[in-house]
């Protein structure tokens, strides 16, 4: 399963696809996050700038007031100023001009000023350059000492007026006049601002002062409507979701409250940082509204990540802060993760099945194709099989798989063509050997085949054998009687072998026959076969021919000898001998040609053996000949056995010297033992 | 087995010299004829074979040499076997193909004997 194609091919694609989703959606996932996140903080950052120029605006404006309420009683400060200047003066004239003393003019002058009512907070008085409060507007402050007064940067206020004029030819000073008993409605009571100029003629600084603590009134009253304003418009503010802006001040208390829902844990400590809540946002101001600072709202039941914004607006001295729960800032980015990865998984799911539909069809015919292979053996091959259905549809397909197809069919139509060739191969072989089995049937009919042949004749112990190489052969041997006392015998060997020796072997076995009927003498039997055979002989057959007729009376032997190996004489007493003289060359070589007719005579007991060269030329393994020599010595040992067991001795020894060597020639040997016996009467 | 046999020829003049080596048997001898069938496609005026390196030839060798002989007794030039080995000489003795073949000792004796 896992080795193959279909799987391979489908794991091959799961892994490019899988990898290609996976990178996509890391490297989009960071991006988006960020992209995402970015976007509520800098809506959470925005809430915060606005609200930080809306405070800082209504600030502004308030300032402004102020300016213009100040700008408005400092000239009212002047103009009153000038005023009593105008009349100090008058009094100075007086001096310069002699008219007065110095100390007259500043009498007039002091009691003008104590007599002046300059209306509303304002008072006016003179003052010695050593700060005693020689004449005042009012009555209270007449004869008080200026010089334990410090103005608002801690100066004696006698030397801080002598600096300034100095400096600008008039000073303006700002005090506190506050007294000790702190009774509100009385004189001194509160911040003053005021004015000097120098009378140096009368040696006295003339000054007008106001009150201006209800400027800053005026002022604390705005702040506290902006706080109204803003505690209103700030309970709608939402960031993101439930997020809220709320402002601290300096001494962290609450200025603008938080949502509900936050307001009773904001007091409480972050549990990381073990800081109080407001301490770590008042803290968080100094990094600027950049970075996000993260705290943690310890709630009954659950604690809440919180994000922060703050900002510290230093004229009012107020932290605002724009606070998110975290979970709310990562919420769409969550959310936008999960809904890209749910779509990933259906489009990775879809493209998986794809794949292996893809996988199908790609290995889908090979597979039929193999089932193709596998089903061939059970066809029946002998016929010839006209369409071959799947496989002719997977040709049409024109892929390497078609091709594969192709070369298949190509292969099966073959493979039918060669059976078919093969078994009319096999039916014609099996014919040809089926004749063949009947030509050796019917060759072997030829023979003789009874042995002892003459068991009634005591004079006669014949045995006879033929091996053919092949099927058939070219050998012959024959017996018979030609009357009461004469036994013809033959033994031939036809050129080369097989089916054309055979069919020559019957010729000349059928023509001895004959001839033997015409003729009394074996050479002329011989001539006669010669001539038969020699005549109309294109293909140059001849036959190694000896015929013997041995008369059983005397054992003489009678024969002709065409080219035949030279028989073996086997006395039965003295040496085996070769009998060699012979009467002329094979039969079927030569027409006309004249045979001598040849004569030996045995002696009782004497045998006469007759071999075609199929035993003296019997090879073994190592292609040694048997020899001529090996049969001489193995018939001298074989002496006298009976016809029989003379045949039965050479076969085994041949045998035995062929080993496995296969046989090459046609083996005939003929064995004739003569006794001088009586017939038993 | 080392070569069966091979058959080469070569040409002195008109005369055409064929030399034979290893065994002519049943399964040589169609090669043998066939080899000295190439030698009858451009005819000679006498032909000698040469039997020299001849180790063995049975009676299908035999019956090929009858069929030569028998061709150029037909075509009318002379055939003369020349060295044959005592063992071939034997057969030939033995089958009697002494007598019907022109047979010389040495290859010039046969060059002579067909040259005259």
């Amino acid at each position: 399963m896992l080795r193959s194609l279909r799987f391979q091919l489908f794991a091959g694609l799961v892994v490019i696809l899988t990898t290609a989703a996976l990178t996509i959606t890391v490297s989009t996932r960071d991006q988006m996050r960020d992209a995402l996140i970015g976007a509520e903080t800098r809506a959470a950052r925005n809430v915060l700038s606005q609200i930080e120029m809306q405070v800082s605006n209504r600030y502004r404006e308030l300032l402004s007031e102020k300016l213009r309420i100040v700008s408005e009683r400092r000239s009212a400060l002047e103009h009153i100023g000038a005023v009593t200047v105008a009349a100090a003066e008058a009094h100075e004239t007086l001096v310069t001009d002699g008219i007065a003393g110095q100390e007259e003019a500043r009498a007039l002058t002091l009691d003008f000023l104590d007599g002046v009512a300059p209306g509303g907070s304002v008072q006016t008085f003179a003052m010695t350059r050593s700060g005693q409060v020689l004449a005042h507007s009012d009555d209270r402050q007449r004869g008080r000492d200026f010089s334990t007064q410090t103005d608002i940067k801690g100066r004696s206020l006698p030397a801080a007026v002598e600096e300034d004029i100095a400096l600008d030819g008039h000073a303006y000073i700002l005090f506190d006049d506050s007294d000790a008993d702190d009774t509100e409605g009385d004189a001194r009571d509160g911040r003053r601002f005021a004015h000097f100029r120098d009378v140096p003629a009368l040696d006295l600084y003339i000054g007008v002062s106001d009150r201006i603590d209800d400027v800053e009134r005026y002022v604390e009253t705005g702040v506290e409507a902006t706080i109204d304003m803003l505690s209103e418009t700030l309970a709608d503010v939402s960031v993101v979701d439930t997020g809220f802006v709320f402002i601290l001040n300096d001494a962290l208390e609450i200025v603008t409250p938080p949502a509900d829902w936050a307001a009773p844990m904001l007091n409480r400590q972050d549990p990381a940082s073990g800081i109080p809540i407001p301490e770590l946002l008042a803290a968080a101001a100094q990094d600027g509204d950049a970075t996000a600072t993260r705290y943690t709202l310890p709630g009954p039941e659950a604690s809440i990540d919180m994000e922060a914004y703050v900002s510290y607006f230093r004229p009012l001295g107020w932290y605002i802060v724009s606070t998110v729960p975290t979970a709310e800032i990562n919420r769409p980015a969550n959310a936008l993760i999960r809904q890209q990865s749910v779509i990933f998984a259906i489009v990775l799911g879809i493209a998986l099945l794809l794949a292996w539909l893809f996988a199908l069809t790609l290995t889908g015919p090979l597979q039929r194709l193999t089932q193709y292979a596998r089903r061939l053996p059970e066809q029946d091959f002998l016929h010839p099989s006209g369409a071959h259905g799947a496989l002719d549809r997977l040709v049409r397909t024109h892929s390497e798989v078609g091709a594969l197809a192709q070369t298949l069919r190509f292969m099966e139509d073959e493979l039918r063509d060669k059976i078919g060739v093969l078994l009319d191969a096999t039916r014609e072989k099996e014919r040809i050997e089926s004749e063949l089995n009947i030509a050796r049937d019917i060759q072997q009919g030829l023979l003789p085949k009874i042995f002892p042949p003459f068991p009634d004749n005591p004079r006669i112990d014949l045995h006879a054998s033929l091996t053919p190489a092949q099927h058939v052969g070219g050998d012959l041997f024959d017996f018979y009687f030609l009357d009461d006392h004469r036994l013809l015998f033959t033994v031939g060997d036809v050129a080369d072998k097989g089916v054309p020796s055979a069919l020559f072997m019957a010729i000349t076995k059928t023509l001895v026959k004959s001839a033997s009927g015409q003729e009394t003498d074996p050479a002329l039997m011989m001539r006669r076969v010669n001539e038969a055979l020699s005549t109309d002989n294109p293909r140059a057959m001849f036959v190694t021919l000896f015929v013997g007729i041995l008369d059983i009376r005397t054992g003489w032997i009678e024969y002709a000898n065409a080219g035949q190996n030279p028989p073996i004489l086997v006395p039965a007493s003295g040496d085996v001998s070769l009998v060699r003289p012979i009467s002329g060359p094979p039969a079927g070589v030569l027409e006309g040609v004249a045979y001598d007719c040849l004569n030996l005579r045995l002696m009782p007991g004497d045998t006469l053996m007759v071999y075609t060269d199929g035993v003296t030329e019997a090879m073994n393994a190592a292609n040694e000949e048997y020899g001529t020599d090996r049969l001489l010595a193995l018939s001298q040992s074989l002496r006298g056995h009976g016809a029989s067991g003379f045949v039965d001795g050479v076969l085994d020894d041949v045998r035995q010297h062929s080993g496995s060597a296969l046989q090459s020639d046609d083996l005939t040997l003929l064995c004739l033992r003569w006794h001088n016996f009586s017939p038993k009467k | 087995m080392a070569e069966q046999l091979s058959v080469t020829h070569e040409r002195e003049g008109p005369i055409a010299v064929v030399h034979v080596r290893g065994r002519i048997d049943s399964a040589t001898s169609p090669e043998f004829e066939g080899q000295l069938g190439t030698v009858f496609a451009n005819p000679p005026d006498a032909l000698i074979i040469d039997l020299a390196e001849l180790d063995y030839m049975s009676s299908a060798g035999l019956r090929v040499l009858l069929i030569i002989a028998k061709r150029a007794k037909a075509e009318g030039y002379p055939l003369v076997l020349c060295n044959l080995a005592p063992g071939i000489r034997e057969v030939f003795d033995i089958s009697g193909f002494t007598a019907i073949f022109d047979i010389a000792s040495t290859r010039a004796e046969a060059l002579a004997r067909v040259r005259s």
